[in-house]
């Protein structure tokens, strides 16, 4: 097995010539009824500070296993995982619910609170931590027109649409300021002219705050427009753009 | 594949929620069936109707096992003095129990001792010259005692009074007087004055008493007062003792004492009285005697040939009916006579010597039984007819002590040998056993007057009264006639018809001078001193308790159920005889008393015996109190069944809508849900009733395999009933459920600004679910309160009403199991709920989590979803028990109030501790899996 080499190239702004995100040896594998699936198999990445980085493969090739790994949503069998200088696999409690906190994370399947209006979806993060409301707060509405919600804050946010549903996750993402911005297939459950503007939207976001634009797809036309694309098959990384 | 396969698809593939079901059904299954078993009490009932408005002075009388006599069992008629006439049976641990029963104002216990005859020297000579002059006198003092209001009389023994200006001298061993006259020292053959001793019957002689023996034969040397010539009075005391405290409490007898001081606490002391070591017992004594006595009496003066018939030592039995001048005449009053006595039992030192010591002397005991009865016929009417039985003199015999000298005894009493209606027994002072703390003796403390005594009612006046003796009185004009138009008094014969009520009382503290360690003997049974036999059972002195119970006014349905309740605690905590005296009042009997020994002739009298007001029985009867516990922890089983079925018809729309896609009718829909929840139930029945019957085999408990089998109905009813709505629900399923996302979308829109906030919005996000976990958690808080507010305000019991009628509660064991299996469902519904939350919001917790909630945010908002839901249900529970308590009980104290306050902590406490398996839960949720599954 060829472990390629890790990917060293720096782009856009922001943090810009640092590593934002540094993998080594990451191996996850998931148990099933028959068989073992190997998810990650000894993968070895470098995502340069402010870069887009596009991650693509076939369903259940592991792209969102790279994704919640490194957003810490899941723990890796083996290996490590640096982002900004922090190692992410070694996070528990507190740190580790930070460390969630300081990144930003977009899912296919949007995954707002359906009980809570678009603006509380957004504060969400900051509920618990009474410091930080009214500031976030601010910056919600803020973000929400940014993300083009302005004059939605109010509605219940499972009464919006698939995109501006994806929209108000977007706007949760980076309600923290994320140095990281981790997408799941983002444009997975919209159409294409949502999808597109969705895409527009993270491009926008990386030009304007310099945030490192980690995301999964498996649609070449999207993944093209990134400054760098890795592909994984089983697991394992085939290779880059 | 048909219903039933993916009727078992569905078990199995839901495995952790059917377990659930299961367990629940299980538990709260065979918790019913075993509780149930307990369902059935020993129940105090009381039947009959009380016309009387009158109380007495206690509304329950303790008895021992075994002292009714037929006519009570039958009739409920109680005789007269039956109060006196039982001798121990019940323990001090046994009155000390009935002390501590909830409701018990008083328990005053009465320990029958026996009877005990004091005597007193009356002089009959105050007004005659007994002056010898230069010479020698002989007098004879003739007495006649009247009894039954002068219906029976007998003469008494003869007293002789030699009186001489010689010289006497005394044989002091013999106690015999000397004269010398003509040079001669003859022997007189009686007892120097100055000796002051009283020769009575010889001992071997009592078995055939006679009027010919000898009252007393006294020499005196020079002038004698009036005092040298006198009766010797006995009069038979009811010796009872008491609880001093609780005798005042109850009867007032504290508060009836005329002089003198009431009785303490103290134990017995020793003394030396008359030259004896003697245990000194606190005595308290009737200011008036309960018998009816008189006495006349002539004194003669013999002739001079008598004179020198005892100056030539021939003794005094030729001379018992020789003619004489009579010098003085005159009569006893009783009275008199009486205070008498109370004089020599206050001053020990009394000038009458050592019948100053026979008057406080109690070494000898006597015991009357029962009278019998035969019915019969008079003029019709049906009477009672006392029944004689054999006259026992020989209780009375004294043996010799040491060296066969006399001793100083008992005065047999007037009437001895009348007519005898009770058996008598004879307990006496085993003098010869020297190593003993000596005999007991009064240690007069004070009189009372029993007029004096609160609540000398008409009720007290019958004999369930304590210190009055029964009424007697003449049936016809003839009888009555017979009788002085007075009621017949009791006799000194003890033995006799009529009994005196108590005229002594000592403390319960002074019973071990009279227990068998105290050396008594019974002159009958045992043959030689020495042989212990003793009047008070060590073991179990007390005879009868009189209690008075709390918060009782009067004969009202309420008055009378609290009595119910406490005499139920009694008979179930002792097994003694309890009776309820409410509603107890006097039946006139009609009884024939045969003629007498003493001249009386055959009366039919009227006696005032007890019919009872109320009836006692025993019976074994459902609880239905506390069948209303054990059904309510079905009925919180069924709000947790319910949740959980519902749970799972709502978890598998989409897979009913596809059913229903498919073109299966909802009666289908319905029985694919039903009948899964039908046999979750019906194994959970099995089990069920294997655990209970199980657990009745290895506690003792009675769970029959029938009452076991009770699980599985209980389960089936239970869960059907819990599962209807939610199957019904499943019915409703359309085929667009198939398509619809399972996300239940609030009416508006929620803006919480905290972490309780978001948990208010959560917990009121599927409010039914949430209402009848509260529901649960409602219904064991009011369970806990109301039994906690009896247990620790009324101490286990209480009497109210409820919509009209008198209720009584009594808290079992079983009650607290039931609520204490109650609390337990409750809590189990509150983690339950949060469990359902957890499982079905999963991808919102997970999605909390990625965004950057810690673990401990995540606690605080399961945590307040399960506060919301204990705070409510505690509310409402609290609320609950108030309405309850304050309708039955009609008025709600502090005490109350806080009991029911700690019940609603006590119910928030277990919806917290309830979140606590749920909430662990949080760090196992798969977060990756749920924010990315379909």
């Amino acid at each position: 097995m060829t472990t390629p080499t890790p990917d060293t190239a720096t782009t856009g702004t922001g943090d810009s010539g640092q590593v934002a995100v540094r993998v080594r040896g990451l191996i996850k594998k998931f148990a099933t009824l028959d068989a073992t699936i190997t998810a990650a198999d000894d993968i070895d990445l470098d995502i340069p500070a402010g870069s887009i980085t596009a991650v693509t493969g076939a369903s259940g090739s592991g792209k969102s296993t790279l994704l919640h790994l490194i957003g810490a949503l899941d723990a890796p069998d083996a290996g490590t995982i640096e982002v900004f200088g922090t190692t992410v696999s070694q996070l528990h409690g507190r740190a580790l619910a930070d460390y969630r906190g300081s990144i930003g994370f977009v899912f296919q399947r949007f995954n707002l609170l359906p009980t809570l209006t678009v603006l509380d979806n957004v504060t969400a993060a900051a509920l618990p931590r009474h410091r930080r409301r009214a500031d976030t707060k601010e910056r919600a509405h803020d973000l929400l027109a940014a993300v083009g919600l302005n004059g939605r804050e109010h509605t219940l946010a499972t009464r919006l649409s698939g995109g501006q549903q994806q929209r108000v996750a977007i706007a949760r993402a980076l309600i923290n300021e994320p140095r990281l911005l981790l997408a799941d297939e983002p444009t997975g459950n919209l159409d294409s002219t949502t999808g597109t503007g969705i895409v527009e939207l993270l491009f926008d976001l990386r030009e304007q705050r310099g945030t490192t634009i980690l995301f999964a797809t498996h649609d070449p036309t999207l993944a093209r427009r990134a400054d760098r694309t890795i592909s994984i098959k089983d697991g394992q990384l085939q290779g880059r753009e | 594949m048909g219903l039933l396969e993916i009727v078992w698809a569905q078990v199995i593939r839901r495995g952790s929620r059917s377990l659930a079901l299961f367990l629940g059904l299980l538990v709260a299954c065979a918790g019913f069936t075993v509780l149930t078993a307990q369902s059935r009490s020993q129940e105090l009932v009381t039947r009959g109707k009380v016309t009387t408005a009158g109380r007495s002075a206690y509304d329950i009388l303790v008895r021992p096992q075994g002292v009714q006599l037929p006519m009570e069992k039958k009739g409920g008629l109680v005789q007269a003095g039956f109060l006196s006439g039982i001798h121990g049976g019940i323990s001090l641990a046994q009155w000390h129990q009935i002390e501590k029963i909830q409701g018990v104002e008083v328990a005053a216990p009465v320990a029958v001792i026996g009877y005990v005859v004091p005597r007193v020297a009356v002089p009959a000579a105050k007004h005659v010259n007994l002056n010898p002059g230069n010479g020698s006198k002989l007098f004879r003092l003739d007495t006649t005692w009247h009894t039954d209001n002068g219906a029976s009389t007998e003469d008494g023994r003869p007293s002789f009074l030699y009186v001489t200006s010689g010289n006497l001298t005394t044989n002091a061993t013999q106690s015999i007087a000397y004269q010398t006259i003509d040079g001669v020292r003859r022997k007189i053959l009686a007892v120097p004055t100055t000796n002051q001793v009283t020769v009575h019957s010889p001992p071997t002689q009592v078995s055939a008493l006679t009027k010919t023996q000898y009252e007393s034969i006294v020499a005196g040397d020079g002038p004698q007062s009036g005092s040298a010539l006198g009766a010797v009075v006995g009069f038979p005391f009811l010796l009872e003792a008491v609880d001093p405290a609780a005798e005042a409490k109850l009867a007032g007898l504290k508060g009836a004492m005329v002089s003198g001081k009431y009785l303490g606490s103290g134990n017995i002391s020793t003394a030396v009285v008359g030259g004896q070591s003697s245990q000194q017992v606190p005595v308290v004594v009737a200011s008036s005697p309960a018998t009816h006595i008189s006495l006349s009496y002539k004194i003669q003066e013999l002739s001079s040939s008598a004179v020198r018939h005892v100056q030539l030592g021939k003794g005094f039995d030729s001379l018992l009916n020789s003619p004489g001048v009579t010098v003085g005449s005159g009569s006893f009053n009783q009275d008199a006579a009486y205070q008498e006595l109370l004089r020599a039992m206050k001053n020990p030192g009394s000038a009458l010597g050592d019948t100053g010591f026979a008057a406080r002397d109690l070494s000898d005991m006597y015991v009357a039984g029962p009278t019998s009865y035969t019915g019969k016929s008079l003029s019709g009417a049906k009477v009672l007819a006392a029944q004689p039985q054999r006259t026992n003199l020989g209780v009375w015999q004294e043996p010799p002590a040491g060296g066969g000298s006399f001793t100083i005894g008992s005065i047999v009493p007037a009437g001895a040998d009348d007519t005898a209606f009770r058996n008598l027994t004879g307990y006496q002072w085993d003098t010869t056993n020297t190593s003993r703390l000596g005999s007991p003796t009064v240690a007069y403390q004070g009189t009372f007057d029993a007029s004096r005594l609160p609540g000398y009612s008409a009720l007290t006046r019958v004999p369930l009264g304590t210190y009055a003796s029964t009424v007697v009185t003449g049936a016809t004009a003839k009888d009555r006639k017979i009788l002085g138009d007075k009621a017949l008094p009791p006799s000194p014969n003890i033995a006799g018809y009529v009994q005196p009520a108590p005229l002594m009382i000592t403390s319960l503290s002074s019973l071990p001078a009279f227990e068998s360690g105290s050396a008594f003997w019974n002159p009958v049974t045992t043959d030689k001193p020495g042989t212990a036999a003793s009047p008070v059972n060590a073991a179990a002195p007390i005879s009868s308790i009189r209690i008075r119970v709390n918060g009782v006014t009067g004969v009202g349905a309420a008055s009378r159920a609290r009595v119910r309740l406490v005499a139920q605690q009694i008979e179930a905590k002792t097994h003694l005889l309890v009776d309820v005296t409410i509603g107890s009042s006097p039946a006139p009997q009609t009884i024939v008393l045969p003629a007498g020994e003493h001249g009386r002739p055959q009366l039919t009298l009227h006696e005032n015996w007890v019919k009872k007001g109320v009836t006692v029985a025993i019976l074994t009867a459902v609880d239905k109190k506390s069948v209303a516990l054990f059904l309510l922890v079905l009925v919180v089983c069924a709000l947790f069944v319910a949740n959980t079925v519902a749970a799972s018809v709502r978890a598998r729309r989409t897979e009913l809508g596809v059913l229903a896609c498919l073109g299966w009718r909802k009666s289908r829909l319905v029985a694919l849900v039903g009948i899964e929840i039908a046999g979750v139930a019906l194994a959970a029945g099995i089990g069920g009733g294997l655990i209970a019957w199980a657990a009745g085999s290895a506690f003792g408990l009675p769970v029959s395999p029938g009452r076991a089998a009770l699980a599985i109905p209980a389960a089936l009813i239970v869960a059907l009933v819990a599962g209807v709505i939610p199957a019904v629900s499943a019915a409703q399923a359309s085929p667009m459920e198939a398509v619809q996302p399972q996300v239940s979308v609030p009416r508006r829109a929620s803006s919480p600004h905290t972490v309780i906030g978001l948990g208010w919005v959560n917990a009121t996000r599927r409010p039914g679910r949430s209402v009848l976990a509260a529901a649960g958690l409602a219904i064991a808080v009011a369970a806990l309160g109301v039994i906690a507010g009896i247990l620790t305000v009324f101490r286990g019991n209480v009497v109210g009403t409820l919509l009209g009628n008198t209720v009584s509660v009594e808290v079992r064991g079983s009650d607290k199991a039931a609520v204490i299996a109650i609390l337990i469902l409750a809590g189990i519904g509150v983690a339950n709920v949060l469990f359902l939350e957890i499982r079905e919001r999963g991808t919102e917790l997970a999605t909390l989590q990625a965004i950057g909630w810690r673990e401990s945010d995540l606690t605080a908002l399961l945590l307040t979803e399960g506060v919301l839901i204990g705070v409510a249900g505690s509310v409402v529970g609290a609320g609950l028990a108030l309405v309850i308590l304050a309708v039955v009980i009609g008025s709600l104290s502090t005490g109350l109030v806080w009991s029911v306050l700690v019940a609603a902590l006590i119910g928030i406490v277990i919806s917290v501790a309830a979140t606590i398996p749920p909430v662990a839960t949080i760090r196992r949720l798969p977060t990756a899996t749920l924010l990315t599954e379909e």
